[in-house]
Protein backbone atom coordinates (compact mmCIF):
# COMPACT_ATOMS: atom_id res chain seq x y z
CA UNK A 1 0.00 0.00 0.00
CA UNK A 2 2.70 2.10 0.93
CA UNK A 3 4.36 1.58 -2.26
CA UNK A 4 1.55 2.20 -4.12
CA UNK A 5 1.11 5.59 -2.46
CA UNK A 6 4.40 6.59 -3.37
CA UNK A 7 4.09 5.75 -6.86
CA UNK A 8 0.98 7.63 -7.16
CA UNK A 9 2.52 10.69 -5.09
CA UNK A 10 5.71 10.51 -7.39
CA UNK A 11 3.35 10.82 -10.54
CA UNK A 12 1.94 13.58 -8.92
CA UNK A 13 5.02 15.44 -8.11
CA UNK A 14 6.12 14.85 -11.50
CA UNK A 15 3.39 16.59 -13.12
CA UNK A 16 3.75 19.52 -10.69
CA UNK A 17 7.60 19.62 -11.36
CA UNK A 18 6.96 19.22 -15.37
CA UNK A 19 4.53 22.54 -15.11
CA UNK A 20 7.15 24.66 -12.64
CA UNK A 21 10.00 23.28 -14.77
CA UNK A 22 8.32 24.49 -17.54
CA UNK A 23 7.28 27.87 -15.96
CA UNK A 24 10.67 28.38 -14.53
CA UNK A 25 9.30 28.63 -10.93
CA UNK A 26 9.61 24.57 -10.04
CA UNK A 27 11.90 25.80 -6.64
CA UNK A 28 9.03 28.05 -5.72
CA UNK A 29 6.30 25.51 -6.59
CA UNK A 30 8.45 22.98 -4.34
CA UNK A 31 8.86 25.53 -1.52
CA UNK A 32 4.68 25.90 -1.34
CA UNK A 33 4.16 22.12 -1.72
CA UNK A 34 6.79 21.37 1.11
CA UNK A 35 4.92 23.86 3.55
CA UNK A 36 1.75 22.84 2.73
CA UNK A 37 3.31 19.23 3.43
CA UNK A 38 4.58 20.45 6.82
CA UNK A 39 1.12 22.31 7.98
CA UNK A 40 -0.42 18.88 6.78
CA UNK A 41 1.92 16.99 9.27
CA UNK A 42 1.93 19.23 11.96
CA UNK A 43 -1.77 20.24 11.91
CA UNK A 44 -3.53 17.43 13.52
CA UNK A 45 -6.81 19.55 13.21
CA UNK A 46 -6.39 20.12 10.06
CA UNK A 47 -6.38 16.07 9.23
CA UNK A 48 -8.81 15.20 11.24
CA UNK A 49 -11.05 17.90 9.46
CA UNK A 50 -10.75 16.66 5.91
CA UNK A 51 -10.32 13.20 6.46
CA UNK A 52 -13.58 13.37 8.15
CA UNK A 53 -16.45 11.54 6.38
CA UNK A 54 -18.88 13.55 8.60
CA UNK A 55 -17.93 16.73 6.66
CA UNK A 56 -19.29 16.85 3.10
CA UNK A 57 -16.59 17.65 0.55
CA UNK A 58 -18.06 21.27 -0.02
CA UNK A 59 -17.65 21.76 3.26
CA UNK A 60 -13.73 19.92 2.88
CA UNK A 61 -12.86 22.09 0.31
CA UNK A 62 -14.28 25.44 1.36
CA UNK A 63 -11.85 25.20 4.76
CA UNK A 64 -8.90 24.30 2.03
CA UNK A 65 -10.09 27.09 -0.36
CA UNK A 66 -9.20 29.45 2.52
CA UNK A 67 -6.01 28.28 3.91
CA UNK A 68 -4.43 27.65 0.74
CA UNK A 69 -3.85 31.52 0.04
CA UNK A 70 -1.92 32.24 2.85
CA UNK A 71 0.64 28.98 2.37
CA UNK A 72 0.20 28.42 -1.49
CA UNK A 73 0.26 31.63 -3.23
CA UNK A 74 0.62 29.75 -6.79
CA UNK A 75 -2.82 28.58 -8.29
CA UNK A 76 -1.00 25.55 -9.23
CA UNK A 77 -0.07 23.64 -6.12
CA UNK A 78 -3.69 25.26 -4.92
CA UNK A 79 -5.24 23.13 -8.11
CA UNK A 80 -3.08 20.24 -7.30
CA UNK A 81 -4.37 20.38 -3.27
CA UNK A 82 -7.74 20.53 -4.59
CA UNK A 83 -7.17 17.87 -6.75
CA UNK A 84 -5.90 15.35 -3.96
CA UNK A 85 -8.76 16.75 -1.95
CA UNK A 86 -11.58 15.82 -4.42
CA UNK A 87 -9.94 12.01 -4.97
CA UNK A 88 -9.38 11.58 -1.89
CA UNK A 89 -5.90 11.56 -1.99
CA UNK A 90 -4.82 14.38 0.27
CA UNK A 91 -3.10 12.58 2.81
CA UNK A 92 -0.21 11.66 0.11
CA UNK A 93 1.12 15.39 0.60
CA UNK A 94 4.33 14.62 2.59
CA UNK A 95 4.80 11.98 -0.12
CA UNK A 96 4.31 14.13 -2.68
CA UNK A 97 6.68 16.87 -1.05
CA UNK A 98 9.34 14.43 -0.50
CA UNK A 99 9.33 13.05 -4.37
CA UNK A 100 9.09 16.61 -5.87
CA UNK A 101 12.06 17.86 -3.41
CA UNK A 102 14.19 14.33 -5.33
CA UNK A 103 12.91 15.56 -8.60
CA UNK A 104 14.23 19.00 -8.14
CA UNK A 105 17.53 17.63 -6.13
CA UNK A 106 18.40 15.75 -9.43
CA UNK A 107 17.22 18.31 -11.54
CA UNK A 108 19.83 20.31 -9.96
CA UNK A 109 21.98 18.25 -9.23
CA UNK A 110 22.60 17.95 -5.80
CA UNK A 111 21.50 15.49 -3.32
CA UNK A 112 20.53 15.22 0.59
CA UNK A 113 22.40 13.81 3.42
CA UNK A 114 20.92 13.19 7.13
CA UNK A 115 23.85 13.17 9.44
CA UNK A 116 23.38 12.08 12.49
CA UNK A 117 25.34 12.41 15.47
CA UNK A 118 25.81 11.31 19.18
CA UNK A 119 26.23 15.19 20.12
CA UNK A 120 25.28 18.55 17.95
CA UNK A 121 28.32 19.49 15.42
CA UNK A 122 29.42 22.51 14.69
CA UNK A 123 28.95 24.08 11.70
CA UNK A 124 32.55 23.75 10.75
CA UNK A 125 32.23 19.95 11.19
CA UNK A 126 28.83 19.92 9.32
CA UNK A 127 30.69 21.53 6.63
CA UNK A 128 33.59 18.58 6.20
CA UNK A 129 31.30 16.61 6.50
CA UNK A 130 28.66 17.81 3.63
CA UNK A 131 32.64 18.49 1.74
CA UNK A 132 33.60 14.56 2.24
CA UNK A 133 29.78 12.97 1.07
CA UNK A 134 30.16 15.86 -1.93
CA UNK A 135 33.10 13.87 -2.76
CA UNK A 136 32.05 10.84 -2.35
CA UNK A 137 28.85 11.29 -4.28
CA UNK A 138 30.05 13.89 -6.56
CA UNK A 139 27.14 15.88 -6.41
CA UNK A 140 25.84 18.90 -4.05
CA UNK A 141 25.03 17.52 -0.55
CA UNK A 142 22.54 19.10 1.46
CA UNK A 143 23.28 18.27 4.93
CA UNK A 144 19.99 17.69 7.57
CA UNK A 145 22.22 17.65 10.79
CA UNK A 146 20.30 15.33 13.70
CA UNK A 147 21.59 14.25 17.12
CA UNK A 148 21.15 10.55 18.91
CA UNK A 149 22.36 9.67 21.66
CA UNK A 150 22.07 6.14 21.18
CA UNK A 151 24.79 6.52 18.92
CA UNK A 152 27.23 6.66 21.81
CA UNK A 153 29.62 8.69 19.06
CA UNK A 154 30.77 8.93 15.77
CA UNK A 155 28.67 10.14 13.27
CA UNK A 156 26.14 8.39 11.04
CA UNK A 157 25.55 9.85 7.41
CA UNK A 158 22.56 8.69 5.23
CA UNK A 159 22.62 9.85 1.51
CA UNK A 160 19.51 8.11 -0.36
CA UNK A 161 19.79 4.32 -0.08
CA UNK A 162 23.53 4.72 1.01
CA UNK A 163 24.25 4.43 5.20
CA UNK A 164 27.96 5.40 5.79
CA UNK A 165 28.12 4.21 9.66
CA UNK A 166 30.88 5.48 11.53
CA UNK A 167 29.35 5.31 15.21
CA UNK A 168 30.79 3.67 18.40
CA UNK A 169 27.02 2.23 18.68
CA UNK A 170 27.58 -0.03 15.37
CA UNK A 171 30.95 -0.62 15.98
CA UNK A 172 30.25 -2.39 19.44
CA UNK A 173 27.20 -4.01 17.61
CA UNK A 174 29.85 -5.29 14.96
CA UNK A 175 32.05 -6.19 17.98
CA UNK A 176 29.08 -8.36 19.99
CA UNK A 177 28.41 -9.93 16.50
CA UNK A 178 32.33 -11.07 15.74
CA UNK A 179 32.25 -12.64 19.43
CA UNK A 180 29.17 -14.05 19.62
CA UNK A 181 29.79 -15.78 15.99
CA UNK B 1 -29.07 -152.21 22.81
CA UNK B 2 -25.10 -153.64 23.13
CA UNK B 3 -23.89 -156.35 24.88
CA UNK B 4 -21.86 -154.45 26.88
CA UNK B 5 -24.85 -151.41 28.32
CA UNK B 6 -26.89 -155.14 29.17
CA UNK B 7 -23.97 -156.25 30.81
CA UNK B 8 -23.64 -153.41 32.36
CA UNK B 9 -27.47 -152.45 33.52
CA UNK B 10 -27.51 -156.07 34.83
CA UNK B 11 -24.63 -155.84 36.89
CA UNK B 12 -25.75 -152.66 38.59
CA UNK B 13 -29.37 -154.49 38.68
CA UNK B 14 -27.40 -157.04 41.26
CA UNK B 15 -25.46 -154.57 43.10
CA UNK B 16 -28.93 -153.23 43.84
CA UNK B 17 -30.55 -156.70 44.87
CA UNK B 18 -27.24 -157.78 46.93
CA UNK B 19 -26.64 -154.65 48.53
CA UNK B 20 -30.76 -154.26 49.71
CA UNK B 21 -32.40 -157.66 49.21
CA UNK B 22 -30.07 -160.77 48.36
CA UNK B 23 -28.01 -160.17 51.54
CA UNK B 24 -30.35 -159.45 54.32
CA UNK B 25 -29.12 -161.73 56.86
CA UNK B 26 -25.61 -160.40 56.27
CA UNK B 27 -26.81 -157.19 57.07
CA UNK B 28 -28.74 -158.16 60.30
CA UNK B 29 -25.82 -159.88 61.48
CA UNK B 30 -23.99 -157.23 60.79
CA UNK B 31 -26.07 -154.38 62.87
CA UNK B 32 -25.97 -157.67 65.15
CA UNK B 33 -22.21 -157.65 65.66
CA UNK B 34 -22.24 -153.65 65.64
CA UNK B 35 -24.69 -153.70 68.39
CA UNK B 36 -22.52 -156.43 70.09
CA UNK B 37 -19.39 -154.63 69.42
CA UNK B 38 -21.18 -151.57 71.57
CA UNK B 39 -21.86 -153.14 74.24
CA UNK B 40 -18.68 -154.99 74.21
CA UNK B 41 -17.24 -151.36 74.09
CA UNK B 42 -19.45 -150.24 76.98
CA UNK B 43 -18.73 -153.29 78.89
CA UNK B 44 -14.80 -152.84 78.69
CA UNK B 45 -15.37 -148.62 79.53
CA UNK B 46 -16.60 -150.20 82.55
CA UNK B 47 -13.94 -152.32 83.32
CA UNK B 48 -16.00 -155.32 83.10
CA UNK B 49 -14.43 -157.54 80.59
CA UNK B 50 -11.33 -157.81 78.21
CA UNK B 51 -12.50 -159.73 74.77
CA UNK B 52 -10.49 -160.46 71.55
CA UNK B 53 -11.74 -158.90 68.24
CA UNK B 54 -12.57 -161.89 65.85
CA UNK B 55 -11.74 -161.88 62.05
CA UNK B 56 -15.52 -163.47 60.16
CA UNK B 57 -13.99 -164.55 56.70
CA UNK B 58 -16.99 -164.29 55.60
CA UNK B 59 -18.43 -161.37 55.91
CA UNK B 60 -15.07 -159.83 54.89
CA UNK B 61 -15.15 -161.78 51.91
CA UNK B 62 -18.56 -160.00 50.82
CA UNK B 63 -17.32 -156.81 51.73
CA UNK B 64 -14.42 -157.29 49.56
CA UNK B 65 -16.71 -158.66 46.62
CA UNK B 66 -18.99 -155.54 47.49
CA UNK B 67 -16.00 -153.42 47.03
CA UNK B 68 -14.92 -154.85 44.12
CA UNK B 69 -18.56 -154.56 42.31
CA UNK B 70 -18.61 -151.05 43.69
CA UNK B 71 -15.13 -150.43 42.04
CA UNK B 72 -16.07 -152.33 38.94
CA UNK B 73 -19.17 -150.06 38.54
CA UNK B 74 -16.99 -146.78 39.01
CA UNK B 75 -14.51 -148.13 36.59
CA UNK B 76 -16.81 -149.33 33.86
CA UNK B 77 -19.49 -146.36 33.90
CA UNK B 78 -17.01 -143.51 35.25
CA UNK B 79 -13.72 -144.48 33.63
CA UNK B 80 -14.53 -143.32 30.16
CA UNK B 81 -15.48 -140.19 31.25
CA UNK B 82 -12.63 -139.72 33.62
CA UNK B 83 -10.48 -140.53 30.89
CA UNK B 84 -12.07 -138.20 28.61
CA UNK B 85 -11.49 -135.19 31.33
CA UNK B 86 -7.93 -136.72 31.98
CA UNK B 87 -7.65 -135.88 27.85
CA UNK B 88 -9.12 -132.44 28.04
CA UNK B 89 -6.93 -131.83 31.08
CA UNK B 90 -4.09 -132.86 29.64
CA UNK B 91 -5.15 -131.11 26.28
CA UNK B 92 -6.41 -127.45 27.70
CA UNK B 93 -2.58 -127.72 30.00
CA UNK B 94 -0.81 -128.35 26.82
CA UNK B 95 -2.62 -125.28 24.94
CA UNK B 96 -2.03 -123.38 27.75
CA UNK B 97 1.66 -124.49 27.83
CA UNK B 98 2.15 -123.31 24.19
CA UNK B 99 0.13 -120.61 25.18
CA UNK B 100 2.13 -119.48 28.12
CA UNK B 101 5.33 -119.88 25.74
CA UNK B 102 4.47 -118.11 23.24
CA UNK B 103 3.19 -115.10 25.71
CA UNK B 104 6.88 -115.61 26.97
CA UNK B 105 8.68 -115.31 23.72
CA UNK B 106 6.07 -112.49 22.92
CA UNK B 107 7.27 -110.57 26.28
CA UNK B 108 10.71 -111.64 25.92
CA UNK B 109 10.70 -110.05 22.13
CA UNK B 110 8.67 -107.14 23.36
CA UNK B 111 11.13 -106.65 26.39
CA UNK B 112 14.17 -107.16 24.06
CA UNK B 113 12.05 -104.21 22.01
CA UNK B 114 11.84 -102.23 25.08
CA UNK B 115 15.51 -102.29 26.24
CA UNK B 116 16.42 -101.54 22.20
CA UNK B 117 14.00 -98.38 22.80
CA UNK B 118 15.69 -97.51 26.15
CA UNK B 119 19.13 -97.65 24.75
CA UNK B 120 18.29 -95.84 21.97
CA UNK B 121 15.90 -93.15 24.15
CA UNK B 122 19.07 -92.45 25.94
CA UNK B 123 21.07 -91.86 23.23
CA UNK B 124 18.10 -89.42 22.11
CA UNK B 125 18.11 -88.21 25.75
CA UNK B 126 21.59 -87.27 25.03
CA UNK B 127 21.37 -85.66 21.53
CA UNK B 128 18.90 -83.79 23.04
CA UNK B 129 20.65 -82.80 26.09
CA UNK B 130 23.98 -82.14 23.76
CA UNK B 131 21.48 -79.94 21.66
CA UNK B 132 19.95 -78.00 23.84
CA UNK B 133 23.46 -76.72 25.56
CA UNK B 134 24.54 -75.93 22.14
CA UNK B 135 21.74 -73.83 21.46
CA UNK B 136 21.71 -72.50 25.42
CA UNK B 137 25.39 -71.73 24.91
CA UNK B 138 24.86 -70.32 21.33
CA UNK B 139 21.58 -68.09 22.93
CA UNK B 140 24.02 -67.13 25.24
CA UNK B 141 26.91 -65.70 23.56
CA UNK B 142 23.89 -63.82 21.01
CA UNK B 143 22.53 -62.47 24.06
CA UNK B 144 26.20 -61.33 25.11
CA UNK B 145 26.84 -59.61 21.60
CA UNK B 146 23.73 -57.96 21.58
CA UNK B 147 24.06 -56.68 24.99
CA UNK B 148 27.51 -55.65 24.18
CA UNK B 149 26.25 -53.94 20.88
CA UNK B 150 23.06 -52.11 22.77
CA UNK B 151 25.71 -51.00 25.81
CA UNK B 152 28.95 -49.91 22.43
CA UNK B 153 25.81 -47.92 20.94
CA UNK B 154 24.55 -46.56 23.83
CA UNK B 155 28.21 -44.90 25.05
CA UNK B 156 28.50 -44.13 21.95
CA UNK B 157 24.98 -42.08 21.96
CA UNK B 158 26.14 -40.99 25.48
CA UNK B 159 29.54 -39.36 24.78
CA UNK B 160 28.16 -37.88 21.62
CA UNK B 161 24.93 -36.26 23.58
CA UNK B 162 27.79 -35.39 26.44
CA UNK B 163 29.56 -33.81 23.53
CA UNK B 164 26.79 -31.65 22.31
CA UNK B 165 26.14 -30.57 25.31
CA UNK B 166 29.01 -29.30 26.25
CA UNK B 167 29.82 -28.00 22.99
CA UNK B 168 26.83 -26.18 23.98
CA UNK B 169 28.15 -24.89 27.24
CA UNK B 170 31.27 -23.78 26.01
CA UNK B 171 29.29 -21.73 23.31
CA UNK B 172 26.64 -20.23 25.52
CA UNK B 173 29.48 -19.79 28.03
CA UNK B 174 30.81 -17.69 25.05
CA UNK B 175 28.13 -16.33 23.72
CA UNK B 176 27.54 -14.90 27.55
CA UNK B 177 30.91 -13.76 27.76
CA UNK B 178 31.61 -11.98 24.80
CA UNK B 179 28.21 -10.08 25.30
CA UNK B 180 29.00 -9.09 28.93
CA UNK B 181 32.34 -8.16 27.34
CA UNK B 182 30.91 -6.09 25.10
CA UNK B 183 27.95 -4.15 27.68
CA UNK B 184 31.00 -3.51 29.67
CA UNK B 185 33.12 -2.12 27.24
CA UNK B 186 30.21 0.17 25.87
CA UNK B 187 29.62 0.98 29.73
CA UNK B 188 33.28 2.08 30.05
CA UNK B 189 33.05 3.85 26.15
CA UNK B 190 29.88 6.17 27.68
CA UNK B 191 31.70 6.67 30.68
CA UNK B 192 35.41 7.59 29.29
CA UNK B 193 34.25 9.27 25.63
CA UNK B 194 34.85 12.89 25.41
CA UNK B 195 35.17 15.65 23.12
CA UNK B 196 38.79 14.99 21.78
CA UNK B 197 37.03 11.74 21.03
CA UNK B 198 34.45 12.97 19.43
CA UNK B 199 36.49 14.87 17.39
CA UNK B 200 38.72 11.80 16.57
CA UNK B 201 36.12 9.80 15.44
CA UNK B 202 34.83 12.56 13.06
CA UNK B 203 38.25 13.27 11.58
CA UNK B 204 38.31 9.08 10.95
CA UNK B 205 34.80 9.31 9.48
CA UNK B 206 35.32 12.26 7.38
CA UNK B 207 38.51 10.55 6.04
CA UNK B 208 36.84 7.56 5.91
CA UNK B 209 33.90 8.91 3.54
CA UNK B 210 36.26 10.54 1.38
CA UNK B 211 37.99 7.71 0.80
CA UNK B 212 35.79 5.36 -1.93
CA UNK B 213 34.60 2.36 -0.80
CA UNK B 214 35.92 2.86 2.67
CA UNK B 215 34.67 0.61 5.39
CA UNK B 216 32.00 2.40 6.83
CA UNK B 217 29.27 2.02 4.10
CA UNK B 218 26.61 -0.11 4.55
CA UNK B 219 23.07 -1.27 3.41
CA UNK B 220 20.43 1.53 5.23
CA UNK B 221 19.36 0.35 8.74
CA UNK B 222 16.09 2.58 8.63
CA UNK B 223 16.83 5.42 11.25
CA UNK B 224 20.52 5.29 11.39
Amino acid sequence: MAAMGGSVARRYARALFGIGVDGGSFEALGQEIGDLAELWTSSAELRQTLENPVFRPSEKRAVLEQLLPRVAPTAEVRRLALLLLERRRILLLPAIARAYRDLADAHLGQVRAKVTSAEPLASAALERVRHSLEQRTGKKVIVEAAVDAALIGGVVAQVGDLVLDGSVRTQLADLRQKLVN
Amino acid sequence: MTMGSVRRWTLIASLAVGGFGLFPAARAHAEGNAAEAMTAAVGHEEGEAHEEPKLDGKKLALQLVNFGLLLGILIGFGGPAIRKALQARHQQLKADLAAAAAARAEAEARLAQQEARLVALEQEIEGIRTGVKAEAEAEKARLIAMAEERAKRIREETTFVLGQQVKEAEERLRREVALAAVDLAEQMVKKSLGAADQQRMLDTFVADVAAPATAVSRAPQGQA
